[in-house]
């Protein structure tokens, strides 16, 4: 019962946050509404006994990425522009579509998985597990991605060396 | 019971799996991508030349092409120096080291030469960015070539971040033009969207599966595929995404406006290496998580209810339909061969959407086509916007008196272009046709012979207009680079002698028409 009632809690938190995202004009607020989703759902790992991903999600996307987007709206910001205009009918429509039709595909896909899933459920990935993972069946992409972000940063100089001279 | 409870195949999680053992099979591993090591090696050797010996000093053309070169060069030649022990699986399961690889290696590998040269011809890239344009050129080498090997998600969408990221800055190199920067921004902007729908299509194919690798993928959905239309909607994702990078129809919108705004030698780049690796790849993940495992020979079928061909074969249609129309009114070349580039997305499609081992026999070869009158074409626009400085069709008229060769060997482009016989694109498109029409696609078959005589009309409007247009008021901004005729004739003359079928052409793409399948 306590498990539900937190559950519940976390899970309308997590909901609300992501609303506020979605109708806040102002691309700080929305960051900031992003937080309070992340967090609730490090919450929601931590109740199903997985401290690691719970970690996990509080360093990197509740931390990093996050202060990383609000960097980033900060420093482009102007003081007049508040965020995207309001999109059009049409489009309004489109998206919801979409999204409705997603929801109806996920609702489908959870009530065919019964309760079956969630016993079979993934071994909690422990930090052993996750090393083992990480520097061995991974090792490759884990390797690739350092290079991946080598070239990067040149790309991201070169870029941020044209913003110098043009102004 | 989830599927992948019961099973346990070569990618489960082996938890057992001492360091030693992994160590001893990765060390082993890298024996066998040499070609990726080097070019590596090469994207590092650009970086420190250009910190050592070139910071500072006056620029000049040279040493980076130079390196640049030779270390592609060597790839080349350890692409097809490794003699392959047939097709294998590396790392694990997250590369695939086969003669389809090996192949499309050759491709990027040949492509950047000749952007090497192209970039030497063009005036569009300053000499104090050379080191870093280099740099992320040949980076993106090592993502296509990771791409068209990769058989893991993880390690097919790290490959294809690779390239993405390369290309953005790359189309954005011209300096103090607003048109590049937009495209780059453009580009950006698309791609990271394209990206994202594509991770999260494969987030759902790894909770279909349970395993990130294709083959194992394969294996469980073969055993039992319970959730068809979750199945489906992770496949429209992926193949979304992957079509924006390929730019098919209607993934297709970034395409001109990124092609046009690019310098001229990226942009012909663009149209060849990067778009032969999405097919590649592309292929490769089609085939191999979503075929059937139990057919082989002459034909693969498809896995289950999800008809992926047809839908693929759509996709064809649109792109082929939709590109030569919109490239009927273009009058600035490079946008008029950017919608010609999406055309051909939809030929080679057609090859994809026949699934079969004769299917990538001719995507195989319409790349190798592709590579050699597209970048032969783009070379001559390249050389041209340095005698007339524009590249508008509209300012063509009068070049035959004035650079005879070149327009000649642009003909030949066109024509190749075309598809027209004796000449590479005919090989292309014939082998295409042939195995549409063998695996009785006729539909298909009778939208791609419509949309050639489309193509006639435009790509012959480009030859009209230098052979026969009035010289009007000439404006002659600075000569022809040095090399670009001999260069231009050159691959003129490879566009016709491999146009006329020749057994040995026959034998090396089909032997690179074999897959790693892990059956």
């Amino acid at each position: 019962m306590l498990v539900a009632i937190s559950f519940a809690l976390l899970a309308l938190l997590a909901l609300s946050g992501a609303l506020l995202l979605l109708l806040r004009r102002d691309p700080v607020d929305g960051a900031l509404s992003l937080v309070v989703t992340m967090l609730a759902l490090a919450g929601i790992y931590l109740q199903l006994a997985d401290p690691v991903i719970a970690a996990l999600q509080v360093i990197v996307y509740a931390g990093a990425i996050m202060v990383l987007f609000l960097f980033v709206t900060m420093f482009v910001r102007r003081a007049e522009e508040r965020g995207p205009a309001a999109a059009g009918r049409a489009r309004l429509a489109i998206v919801t579509l979409v999204a409705a039709g997603l929801l109806g595909l996920l609702v489908q896909a959870i009530s065919l998985a019964g309760s079956g899933a969630s016993e079979a459920a993934a071994p909690m990935a422990d930090i052993v597990t996750i090393a083992h993972a990480l520097f061995a069946e991974f090792l490759f992409p884990f390797e690739l991605v350092s290079a991946l972000l080598l070239v990067a940063m040149v790309g991201v100089v070169v870029l941020g060396r044209r913003g110098e001279e043009a102004s | 019971m989830p599927p992948w409870s019961t099973w346990s195949g070569p990618s489960s999680r082996n938890h057992d799996l001492s360091f030693e053992t992994s160590t001893a099979a990765t060390l082993e591993s890298l024996g066998h991508v040499v070609p990726e090591l080097i070019v590596t090696v090469t994207i590092l050797a650009v970086i420190l030349i250009d910190l050592l010996f070139l910071r500072g000093r006056g620029k000049r053309q040279g040493p980076l092409e130079i390196v640049v070169v030779l270390g592609i060069g060597a790839a080349l030649i350890a692409t097809w120096a490794g003699t392959p022990s047939g097709p294998r699986a590396v790392f694990g399961t997250m590369l695939a080291v086969d003669p389809f690889s090996a192949f499309f290696d050759t491709i990027f590998l040949l492509a950047t030469l000749l952007f090497v040269c192209a970039t030497m011809m063009s005036d569009e890239i300053a000499h104090a960015d050379r080191p870093e344009y280099y740099t992320l050129a040949v980076g993106s080498v090592l993502g296509m070539m990771l791409m068209a090997a990769a058989t893991d998600l993880v390690s097919i969408f790290i490959s294809v971040e690779f390239v993405s990221l390369a290309s953005y800055a790359m189309a954005g190199f011209a300096r103090g033009d607003r048109l590049s920067s937009e495209a780059s921004l453009k580009y950006v902007l698309y791609g990271s969207v394209s990206s994202a729908v594509m991770l999260f299509g494969m987030s759902y194919l790894y909770g279909l599966t349970g395993t990130t690798s294709l083959v194992a993928g394969n294996q469980v959905l073969y055993a039992s595929n319970p959730y068809p239309l979750a199945l489906f909607f992770a496949l429209v994702l992926v193949i979304a995404g992957l079509g924006f990078k390929i730019a098919c129809v209607p993934f297709h919108f970034w395409a001109p406006d990124v092609y046009e705004g690019a310098p001229t030698p990226v942009t012909a780049f663009f149209t060849v290496a990067p778009k032969a690796a999405g097919f590649a790849l592309l292929a490769r993940m089609l085939v191999t998580l979503l075929s059937n495992p139990t057919t082989g020979g002459d034909f693969w079928t498809f896995l289950g209810q999800l008809d992926w061909p047809l839908l693929i074969a759509i996709l064809a249609a649109g792109s082929m339909t939709f590109g030569n129309l919109g490239a009927l009114r273009q009058t600035n070349m490079k946008r008029l061969l950017a919608y010609s580039s999406i055309a051909h997305v939809g030929f080679v499609l057609m090859a994809v959407a026949a699934l079969s081992p004769e299917g990538l026999h001719a995507i195989n070869v319409y790349m190798a086509a592709y590579l050699v009158m597209n970048l032969g074409a783009f070379l001559v626009v390249i050389a041209l916007r340095r005698r007339i400085g524009s590249v508008d069709i509209r300012d063509y008229g009068g070049l035959a008196s004035d650079a005879p060769m070149l327009v000649v060997a642009m003909v030949v482009f066109l024509y190749s272009l075309t598809g027209l016989p004796p000449s590479l694109g005919f090989m292309g498109k014939y082998y295409v046709f042939a195995e549409v029409i063998r695996q009785e696609i006729w539909w298909l078959a009778a939208i791609g012979a419509v949309n050639s005589v489309i193509a006639l009309y435009y790509y012959f409007r480009v030859a009209k207009a230098m052979v026969f247009g009035a010289l009007g008021e000439r404006r002659w901004v600075g000569a022809l680079p040095e090399f670009a005729t001999s260069l231009t004739v050159a691959l003129a003359a490879v566009t016709l002698v491999l146009g006329v079928p020749w057994s040995g052409f026959e034998k090396v793409t089909t032997y690179s028409a074999t897959l790693f399948l892990g059956r």
